[in-house]
């Protein structure tokens, strides 16, 4: 029934900004009462996925102090790579359209391969979460620590599961390896679910994903994050923090790192809009209902992290640059 | 255990909560399964844009009530006026149609549906007891295996599918190739896409089903003048006691129903082997067994109940490998992939702890639709007389704006609508010329699976191709698989010799 | 299951003409389909072409299989090479033809119009194509009401992604009015 809700609101929403297209144009004008039709997000995933039960948490919140309802539009594909091309081919710049994506992987993916549009032509400036990389292993198997994996690595190459190889949690465990000596080939899975598959069944030694999708898992073991801190320690005991366990001289790099990104262009054009979106976006995070939300949609209220164009540029250097420096790993 | 039937109970309600859509889509089941050719998968076709919006746990509940309900309502045309429904009842008039010519309509209807609803009902159930077990079998499947076991499916929808085993399995690898399309998971290299950044991720299945199911059959159906049934008034007799009289030679013959079942849910299981196939087997098999073979084709209840009852056992047979490992037992089971797949729901044992409302939900829903049919259709055998007319010239371009519109719902891209017409033509050519669609369509939904298993293999491998034959299990797999493709053509040349 | 089994008995009425012509089309596009994605992954690394080279060359196998026997058979002159099993007469044949164009007008209209009054448009003509002129009495009610039926259930009812244009924004404007 959920779903049915869900879809009444976004034709609502669709057949109000349909409408009102034709009658905003002398408003842009003005440009001061912005937004004149409805926001609309392009989500570089599935639908049902965790960006978009990620989006509808922050959005629902985020349109009662702008005023306007989001409509999230999907477009997944080839990591991201669709959604990106497709936003900026297709969105307008005048604020109203936004991408949400998750800043770790979709930014590794342009430091394998070029997209085809300039990079600075967007950028991100909300940031909503941050979820620490995890490596985990199956209850049943003989190796039980971290300090296991790593003796276990240094006798035979093991396998790892990972969602896909231009991805943050791929990139600590390659880093951890490199520091270790371990011998570790990494097994792309696609999605979450596969890759605790993977490790479920035993055709892979362990894996790594985002925390958020293995903790309390049956059967899977969360050993170690890539991390500075276990704000977690609860769901996840026996986690070790391996960025300074093993002095990997990382910056931290959480593997879920989901943000609102805006073409350049747009800010340049309607800086006012932007300081608008930044701050009605500021009351979301202090608001209760959003709290709510975020326990609704089943994520940890941990992991909530507010972030502006400063922290993520931060993210994005930092990744761009360790992602370069691991490259030929990361593109198989 | 105790906590077992709590979880049970509690699946029960939750599904009763969802009355609203069982009650309607068994009624639309019955009649869609009493129309010849329009059989429960096109009905869920036409009606997409409905099971898309519903979330996938009623829309799962929907398209099982029509199927199951389906399958009773392809009896009534059989036995009543000698054309099966849908092909899973084309062993139904051989004792059937007999017994109403005798004036006993009424009680083979009555014979039929009570040995559906039994057969389906215990069929169920035992398939619920099952599944926690055989569930467990996929956490020992590597890729190895599951690309043998894809390759398995494929070919034996292909072969058994088809009397034409070279058409079947072009048909099938055909679409094995067209589900390569798209960006492979580890290098992301776009391959076989035209150039179309809507092909990235995949063919979009929901237009691949419109276009080969639907459309198609929108184009071949005008050929014809009217989707009918004629009736034939005078067959019935309407009293209720032949409708008791059905009841209890049915229940009189328990064992029978029993066994018929049974041997309908293991063929159900097998990818490819539907109702069709358990229904004649079914049928000879109980020849075979009974004391009186002569008296079959001339009205014998044993005659009418196993077809019925294993053609109801399928039902729930084909569901099986669907949620335990994402490979559809059958055409009807690869559009529920499909819808599911839409919702985000992905298969796997784990779907039976994670989200056991999907994964023992179709069974619960499809038990509870056959209690309500039991109680539904007895009454209902009356009325079926009647004249069902409805001509092609509306009933084709009603499919084609519907159901082309379907194909836009999931993406909201028209250039999905596109695709749908562009699968449309080639499931057009491919039914006038001997090919199968189905064979088409389930070959687009393993296509990515099965590469990325094998893609797996071969990097956990570091890229050798030995290791496919690695494992005992898989070993086993590629022999069975061997045999199975091998056998028919071996068949048909002894059977030449003689 | 069902529908594939039905279309055996469709088509196994069709095979008693022994036009092969047709039967090559499936293959042939299967054929020129296989030989482009080839060509397409010729940059990928070896283990991203294996599965497509393996299923690929195994339908190629087969292809070529299938167009041996069928050119063995037309030796033997069991069977004719001709379309004509495709085309069963040329009326329905052109009205096949025009069906499929109104497909594609319909789905160019969905963009601009919506889905309610493309429909419409739709149904009424491909109706009068199925049937005929003097038809149109029905072909008028028929696509009303199916259209308005789909309207409500679909969109008003159920709110479903459906293509919406003129008509859609017409009513829910309204409907904001109040």
């Amino acid at each position: 029934m959920n779903k049915l809700k869900r879809r009444k609101f976004l034709q609502y929403s669709t057949a109000i900004a349909a409408g009102s297209i034709v009658g905003s144009i002398p408003s842009i004008a003005f440009g001061s009462n912005f937004p004149s039709r409805k926001m609309q997000a392009y989500i570089p995933t599935r639908a049902g996925g965790g960006a978009d039960r990620n989006f509808r948490a922050f959005s629902g919140v985020w349109s009662k102090h702008l005023g306007i309802k989001f409509e999230p539009k999907f477009y997944p594909g080839a990591s991201g790579r669709v959604g990106y091309e497709t936003y900026m081919d297709k969105a307008s710049d005048d604020c109203h359209d936004l991408i949400f994506g998750n800043m770790g992987p979709e930014v590794l993916n342009w430091v394998v391969k070029k997209p085809t549009f300039d990079l600075n032509a967007y950028k991100y400036f909300i940031q909503v979460d941050a979820d620490p990389g995890s490596i985990f292993i199956s209850t049943k198997s003989k190796m039980k620590t971290v300090e296991d994996v790593i003796a276990e690595g240094k006798k035979r190459t093991l396998t790892v599961a990972t969602s896909r190889l231009a991805h943050p949690a791929s990139l600590g465990i390659l880093v951890l390896a490199q520091k270790t000596g371990m011998k570790i080939n990494l097994i792309p899975l696609s999605g979450g679910k596969n890759t605790r598959n993977g490790v479920l069944t035993g055709e892979t030694d362990l894996g790594v994903l985002p925390s958020t999708t293995v903790m309390k898992r049956k059967g899977l073991n969360v050993i170690g994050l890539f991390d500075e801190k276990n704000v977690l320690k609860k769901k996840m005991p026996n986690a070790i923090l391996v960025n300074t366990e093993y002095k990997l001289g990382l910056p931290p790099l959480p593997a879920g790192a989901r943000a609102f990104g805006i073409k350049t262009s747009a800010i340049e054009k309607h800086p006012e809009r932007y300081k608008k979106l930044i701050n009605s976006a500021k009351k979301v995070f202090t608001d209760e209902a959003y709290k709510k939300a975020v326990v609704k949609s089943k994520a940890p209220l941990e992991f909530i992290s507010e972030g502006y164009e400063k922290e993520c540029k931060a993210y994005v250097e930092n990744i761009t640059k360790v992602g370069q420096e691991y490259r030929s790993l990361l593109s198989g | 255990m105790e906590n077992d039937l709590e979880i049970f109970f509690s699946l029960i309600n939750n599904t009763l909560e969802y009355w609203w859509v069982i009650i309607p889509a068994t009624i639309l089941g019955i009649v869609v399964g009493a129309i010849p050719g329009f059989s429960a998968a096109n009905t869920i076709i036409v009606l997409l844009p409905l099971t898309l919006s519903m979330g996938p746990e009623a829309g799962m509940i929907f398209m099982v009530a029509i199927y199951t309900s389906s399958r009773l309502g392809a009896g009534i045309p059989a036995v009543l006026v000698n054309i099966p429904g849908t092909a899973g009842a084309a062993a139904t008039p051989l004792d059937g149609y007999p017994m109403s010519k005798r004036g006993e309509g009424q009680k083979a209807l009555s014979i039929s549906f009570t040995s559906s609803v039994l057969g389906g009902l215990l069929t169920t159930i035992l398939a619920l007891i099952l599944i926690p077990w055989l569930s467990q079998v996929a956490y020992y499947l590597h890729s190895v295996e599951m690309i043998v076991i894809m390759l398995f499916g494929i070919s034996l929808i292909a072969t058994i599918s088809s009397q034409d085993t070279l058409k079947g399995l072009i048909a099938g690898l055909f679409g094995l190739m067209i589900g390569y399309i798209g960006a492979d998971v580890v290098y992301e290299i776009p391959r076989g896409t035209f150039g179309f950044l809507e092909l990235y991720d995949k063919v979009p299945l929901v237009p691949a089903l419109v276009g080969l199911f639907a459309i198609s059959e929108a184009f071949v159906v005008i050929d014809r003048k009217m989707v009918t049934i004629q009736s034939q008034e005078k067959n019935i007799v309407h009293s209720w006691q032949q409708t008791f009289n059905g009841i209890k030679i049915t229940l009189i013959r328990w064992k029978h129903v029993i066994w018929t079942s049974i041997l309908g849910l293991i063929i159900g299981v097998i990818p490819g082997a539907g109702a069709a196939i358990a229904s004649f087997v079914a049928y000879q098999q109980s020849k075979n067994f009974s004391k009186t073979p002569e008296l079959y084709g001339t009205g014998h209840p044993e005659g009418l109940i196993a077809p019925e009852s294993s053609n109801n056992g399928v039902t729930s047979g084909t569901l099986i490998p669907l949620l335990i490992i994402g490979v559809p037992g059958g055409a009807t089971a690869a559009i529920m992939a499909v819808v599911l797949e839409y919702h985000g729901v992905q298969f796997g044992p784990d779907i039976f702890e994670t989200n056991p409302m999907l994964g023992y939900g179709p069974f619960v829903a499809m038990g509870i639709t056959y209690i309500i049919l039991g109680f539904l259709i007895m009454p209902l055998t009356r009325y079926f007389s009647n004249v069902l007319l409805i001509p092609t010239k509306y009933i084709a371009p009603l499919i084609i704006v519907f159901t082309l519109v379907g194909s836009f719902v999931p993406r909201a891209y028209v250039f999905d609508i596109y695709v749908a017409i562009v699968f449309g033509i080639i499931g057009y050519i491919a039914r006038k010329t001997g090919y199968h669609v189905a064979a088409i369509l389930i070959g687009v939904i393993l296509g990515p699976m099965l590469e990325n298993f094998f893609l797996r293999a071969l990097r956990i491998s570091q890229g050798d191709l030995t290791t496919l034959f690695s494992s005992s299990l898989g070993n086993t797999l590629w022999i069975l698989l061997i045999i199975s493709l091998f056998v028919p053509s071996l068949k048909k040349y002894f059977s030449k010799q003689k | 299951m069902d529908v594939f089994m039905s279309l055996k008995s469709k088509n196994s009425r069709q095979q008693d003409s022994k036009n092969v012509l047709p039967d090559l089309i499936i293959p042939t596009l299967a054929l020129i389909f296989t030989i482009y994605y080839l060509t397409t992954i010729t940059e990928a690394p070896w283990i991203a072409q294996a599965s497509a080279i393996v299923v690929g060359s195994i339908l190629i196998l087969l292809i070529v299989i299938f167009f041996a026997k069928t050119f063995f058979m037309v030796r033997k002159e069991k069977e004719v090479v001709s379309f004509t099993n495709l085309n069963l007469d040329k009326t329905t044949t052109i009205k096949r033809l025009i069906l499929l164009i109104l497909t594609l007008c319909f789905t160019v209209f969905l963009e601009i119009l919506g889905f309610t009054l493309s429909a419409i448009i739709f149904l009424f003509f491909a109706i009068i194509l199925l049937s005929s002129l003097k038809n149109w009495k029905n072909a008028l009610i028929i696509s009303l009401s199916c259209s308005l039926m789909g309207y409500f259930i679909f969109i008003y009812i159920f709110n479903t992604q459906f293509p919406r244009g003129v008509f859609e924004n017409f009513i829910e404007r309204i409907q904001d009015g109040k």
